[in-house]
């Protein structure tokens, strides 16, 4: 398994707590620090990004540091599918806050008020180049989801996929992360805690 | 010719018409749908409506699509365990949180809709900001291709509510008179609201009819609300989607900011099709966000059944840092291939090639 979960209080690899969340760490504060110290790459430009968005960096940053084989698929062949229910709904509230008579806000507030900025950010910093699908679902065990990466790995160039479940509400912030293989030796089993999404794929 | 994703009926509902045929022929006669209205934030802008009688009238956004998938094709079965559909939408119901009319999350107003369709399967959505119905039409081609599913309907459906106009004004993208996709002098976008639906199924096309023959799509992976300069990841679209075709026009996505249009130039040149003649429909529909590729792909197919070439309204003098050949004039001339494609906030591309039996 090639799995990570980012919640409000640490994140796990492949099911294990990796890091922990001191109690009196803020948050953001906690995922710059998972940036920091797992993020690979040429080009480290996290600084326009709300609190969801550095959630999905810190949990990706965490995947990939495990994973060597992605650092040396081509961008083009990378592809993308994040899932979530919110969407973007905590932004949302923010940006229709500040329309009332007199608000202000910043330009990129609206800009990251589109569900797929988190999938956007995500390709920018790790030069994700290929197949690229946000869906809006009910929960990470849809079919939906199955299909989406089988697509993109079937008949797009993709040689690997990152899965992402995302969801944020005003109260919990979480990222699941899975990376699939169109190799299937390579296939992880679980994909996102669901059995049905390895099956679909293996019928390849 | 072997088996595709063939068209098999559409709906659109827009400010150019309150169905396919109606909006087909305003385009034919260069009409332009926008009208000036003052927006929440007082802003004076071109915007295109549903209802004449403004963002008060529009239907709320699940009546909206639900009027594109009142009349299916005469086989249609929703109920049918290999029939499914596809929603594409930028910012779904986000009226809701404001006035409280329908459900929030996509998925939710998705379902609403399916229920009322009898639909088994549960609905697909798609939300890859203006990309979202062409990725959502290229995703039912690859399902029915692997045989999953017979019959897949896919819609687009956005509002231009006071929540997005109040947005893309803030990001300084909105133009205050009528948008001039491809234009030296254009200055911004023209929002609108429309829903889109179109039909596919899996088999033979007969001899006129139009099937999607190939699509792809892919993110810049350079900035989020940029375009990469080069257009490199919407050439890669391109070529994915036409293989070793050259299509005899492109339906361009040609919003009318100026670094849309430059990244989309810029990519069409680099594909080798600088000389296909190009256009842009949003001069006279505007930008309907996460509908627009459903939309345009309806009105690719009625061009490819007309076998006419439509003029890029607002279009006058070449400036994009690419040469390309804007279409000036309605063109008359025999169509089989065609190209349509998308662009979108996040670094999303689209692109679809469109044949004729």
């Amino acid at each position: 398994m090639k799995q990570v979960k980012l919640t409000t209080e640490a994140v796990f690899w492949n099911g294990a707590p990796l890091r922990r969340r001191n109690p009196s760490q803020a948050l953001r504060d906690f995922h710059l620090g998972l940036l920091h110290e797992f993020y690979v790459g040429p080009e480290y430009r996290f600084s326009v990004v709300d609190d969801v968005g550095l959630a999905c960096l810190a949990a990706t940053a965490v995947c990939l540091h495990f994973q060597r084989r992605w650092h040396g698929i081509l961008p083009e062949q990378r592809a993308a599918v994040f899932v979530t229910y919110s969407g973007s709904l905590v932004t949302d509230l923010v940006y229709q806050k500040s329309m009332g008579a007199g608000g202000r806000s910043s330009p990129r507030v609206f800009v990251q008020t589109l569900p797929n900025m988190v999938a956007g950010q995500v390709a920018a910093c790790y030069a994700v180049r290929g197949e690229h699908f946000v869906l809006i679902q009910d929960g990470p065990r849809s079919s939906a989801i199955a299909e989406t990466v089988e697509m993109c790995l079937k008949y797009g160039p993709a040689k690997v996929c990152l899965v992402a479940w995302v969801e944020q509400t005003e109260t919990e912030l979480a990222v699941e992360l899975l990376l699939c293989y169109a190799d299937a030796k390579d296939q992880a089993a679980g994909l996102l805690g669901s059995a049905s999404m390895g099956r679909s794929y293996r019928m390849q | 010719m072997s088996a595709a994703a063939v068209i098999t009926g559409h709906a659109a509902l827009s400010c150019l018409g309150d169905s396919s045929a109606a909006i087909w022929t305003a385009l034919r006669q260069g009409k332009i749908g926008l009208q000036a209205e003052e927006t929440a934030e007082g802003i004076h802008c071109p915007v295109g409506r549903v209802s004449e009688t403004g963002q008060g009238g529009e239907p709320e956004f699940t009546e909206l699509l639900r009027r594109t998938l009142e009349n299916p094709p005469p086989n249609w079965r929703w109920s049918d365990p290999q029939t499914t559909w596809i929603l594409g939408s930028a910012k779904g119901n986000v009226a809701a949180l404001q006035k409280g009319r329908g459900d929030y999350p996509l998925s939710a107003s998705a379902q609403t809709v399916a229920n009322t369709l009898g639909l088994v399967q549960p609905p697909i959505c798609i939300s890859t900001a203006c990309t979202s119905g062409l990725a959502g039409i290229i995703h039912a081609e690859r399902l029915l291709r692997s045989g999953k599913y017979r019959r897949v309907a896919v819609s687009g459906c956005d509002l231009a509510s006071d929540f997005v106009l109040s947005g893309f004004n803030r990001i300084q993208a909105v133009s205050t008179t009528f948008c001039r996709p491809y234009d030296a002098d254009r200055n911004g976008i023209n929002l609108a609201s429309a829903a889109a639906t179109v039909y596919l199924e899996w088999r033979t096309p007969q001899a006129g009819e139009i099937s999607i023959v190939g699509g792809a799509t892919s993110n810049d992976g350079y900035h989020i609300s940029r375009p990469s300069p080069e257009g490199t990841a919407l050439q890669d679209c391109i070529r994915r989607s036409c293989g070793d075709q050259v299509p005899d026009f492109i339906c361009g996505h040609g919003t009318a900011t100026v670094l849309n249009d430059n990244t989309e130039s810029e990519a069409i040149f680099s594909s080798g099709l600088a000389a296909v003649p190009t256009f842009s429909v949003k001069g006279q529909l505007g930008h309907t966000l996460g509908a627009c590729g459903v939309l345009e792909t309806i009105i690719t197919q009625q061009c490819m059944e007309e076998n006419t070439i439509l003029a890029s309204v607002g279009f006058a003098r070449p400036g994009t840092t690419a040469a390309v050949n804007i279409s000036r004039n309605i063109e008359l001339k025999p169509i089989r291939n065609a190209l349509n494609i998308a662009v979108g906030f996040g670094g999303g591309n689209a692109a679809i090639l469109l044949r004729k039996a």
